[in-house]
């Protein structure tokens, strides 16, 4: 049985449909990568999935159990965690707070502490104290990633984590993966960047105008049909 | 010139009282960016509470603030779960509406009940003692505790905003509502405790109101005026900065009434305005917006 699956996922923004009837599924210690054009609905998807936008309530499924007639503090509490676009931390709380509130929700005890996600990001220790719009993106992200690992999640949903960000950073950031898939939390990645998708992903679901054009291993998928499923013939 | 030493002092002293009906209004802003038009009618509404305790039970009113408190912390939570968290949405009208709708109601509500008799809270010798400060000049027992009140229950508010997992909470949904839920914070949760904290502000707001003059049920616009300038010159999100606000607004009001017994409600406004042209964001506004 896979952890989390969509089945006919469905989301609107008023009268405009986002999504038309997704199907994806993610097995335990897996990583899957969402790829798309802007506006194909990835980040549609994931929200729908955290439950910050409405959802037909048997199109989320989490061990089995349907999830989404749930209100986003319940899935985070669950055990599946949202790092957003555009990293959104918390403009009034220092680094140490954000990573605090992470674990707001937390009513069992997991791998991750604030000791644990400093050995992951020692910068962020030392700039605890900080208000985080002093922080640069990169440290930003790091931030929400390890804000988003203090809810222990078993499920990570990563939104666009390289977004703005230089090459190098970014390969900071993917490099702290295999210690997060370590603790055996799953991973979805929305990711514009289709090479850095490639490499860590286990499968590739790409999107396009809020349909799935396409599913497959990364080995097993062509240039030609990933170029294809991603504008559309 | 010691008349204006006085003025100064007893300014001050108000301001402690005009600190105490904004701070609740400082609370429930900072949160959930709700403007409660109905906030000072619950004060009045709170003062008729504690003068119905202190009257059935035979209490002394700063005993009777101590049952009024716990039941009006109760009140507020229901209110802002029944009714209130139902208006907050992307648009600010409704809860605008909805408030001044409750001040409506609280007034004649209050009017029905308790007509519209000036009330006051009875104390006993403790209402008119005063501490002399030599040089003629002396000050109010009951004033002086409302001062005192003033900063206790701001540095509470901020022990609690800044050194608690709860004013983490608070402080992350006022940032960002929608990340907050991310954090497994239950949002409509979040607004009924604070809320509720604001209720218990405004009860001791409302105890010194009735200790220090007559109340009835219709000043409780006049309050809130006063609550929402001191909340302004502030500066908005800063708890220090409404004690500032309210005693800015108290000296203001005494200097004024200093100079021309008629210039003292006036003279506050004025310091108002004057506030609002060379500082627009307030005294002590939060760095960040």
């Amino acid at each position: 049985m896979p952890l989390l699956q969509t089945c006919k996922l469905t989301a609107f923004y008023g009268d405009f449909q986002a999504l038309y009837g997704i199907d994806t599924s993610l097995d335990a210690g897996e990583t899957i990568a969402i790829i798309g054009a802007n506006g194909a609905g990835k980040s549609t998807f994931l929200k729908a999935i955290a439950g910050l936008i409405q959802r037909p309530a048997d199109s989320v499924l989490f061990d089995g159990r349907p999830i989404g007639s749930r209100a986003a503090a319940d899935i985070v509490r669950l055990g599946v965690a949202l790092v957003p676009e555009g990293r959104r931390l918390f403009a009034s709380l220092t680094v140490e707070e954000n990573l605090l509130i992470g674990g707001y929700g937390r009513k069992t005890p997991g791998p991750w502490s604030l000791d644990r996600v400093y050995s992951l990001f020692p910068i962020l220790k030392e700039r605890r104290s900080s208000a985080t719009p002093t922080l640069s993106g990169g440290q930003q992200q790091m931030a929400a990633l390890g804000r988003a690992l203090m809810s222990n999640p078993r499920v990570l949903l990563c939104d666009e984590i390289s977004l703005g960000l230089a090459p190098i950073v970014i390969s900071d950031i993917y490099a702290v993966l295999p210690q997060i898939k370590a603790e055996g939390t799953s991973v979805v990645l929305v990711e514009q960047d289709i090479v850095q998708a490639m490499k860590v992903a286990d499968r590739v679901y790409c999107f396009q105008e809020g349909r799935l054009s396409l599913a497959g291993s990364p080995r097993e998928l062509t240039r030609k049909q990933i170029h294809r499923a991603y504008f559309g013939s | 010139m010691i008349g204006w030493l006085d003025a100064l002092i007893q300014g001050v002293l108000l301001g402690g009282l005009y600190a105490l009906f904004a701070a609740g209004l400082s609370l429930i802003f900072g949160v959930m960016r709700l403007v409660n038009l109905a906030h000072g009618d619950l004060i009045v509404l709170a003062a008729f509470a504690i003068l119905l305790t202190a009257r059935k039970l035979g209490l002394d009113p700063f005993v009777a603030v101590l049952v009024a408190l716990p039941v009006m912390f109760v009140i507020g939570w229901a209110l802002q779960h029944v009714l209130l968290n139902r208006t907050l949405g992307r648009d600010l009208l409704p809860p605008l509406l909805v408030t001044f709708g409750l001040s409506i109601i609280i007034q004649n509500g209050l009017l029905q009940i308790f007509s519209a008799d000036s009330q006051r809270l009875r104390s006993g010798a403790i209402e008119t003692a005063s501490i002399a400060l030599g040089g003629g000049i002396a000050v109010g027992v009951v004033p002086l505790l409302t001062l005192l009140s003033a900063i206790t229950v701001i540095l509470f508010l901020n022990l609690l905003f800044y050194r608690t997992p709860l004013g983490r909470a608070f402080r992350a949904t006022s940032d960002d509502l929608e990340v907050a839920q991310l954090m497994g914070i239950d949002v409509s949760r979040i607004f009924a405790v604070a809320m509720g904290l604001a209720f218990i502000v405004i009860t001791i707001a409302a105890l010194y109101l009735g200790l220090r003059a007559n109340f009835d049920p219709t000043i409780g616009p006049g309050r809130l005026l006063y609550a929402f300038e001191a909340v302004i010159i502030g500066g908005l999100g800063s708890f220090w900065g409404t004690l500032a606000g309210g005693i800015v607004l108290g000296l203001a009001q005494t200097i004024g009434a200093r100079i021309d017994p008629e210039w003292q409600i006036l003279s506050g406004h004025l310091a108002f305005l004057l506030v609002l042209v060379l500082r627009p964001r307030g005294l002590f506004p939060r760095a960040l917006d």
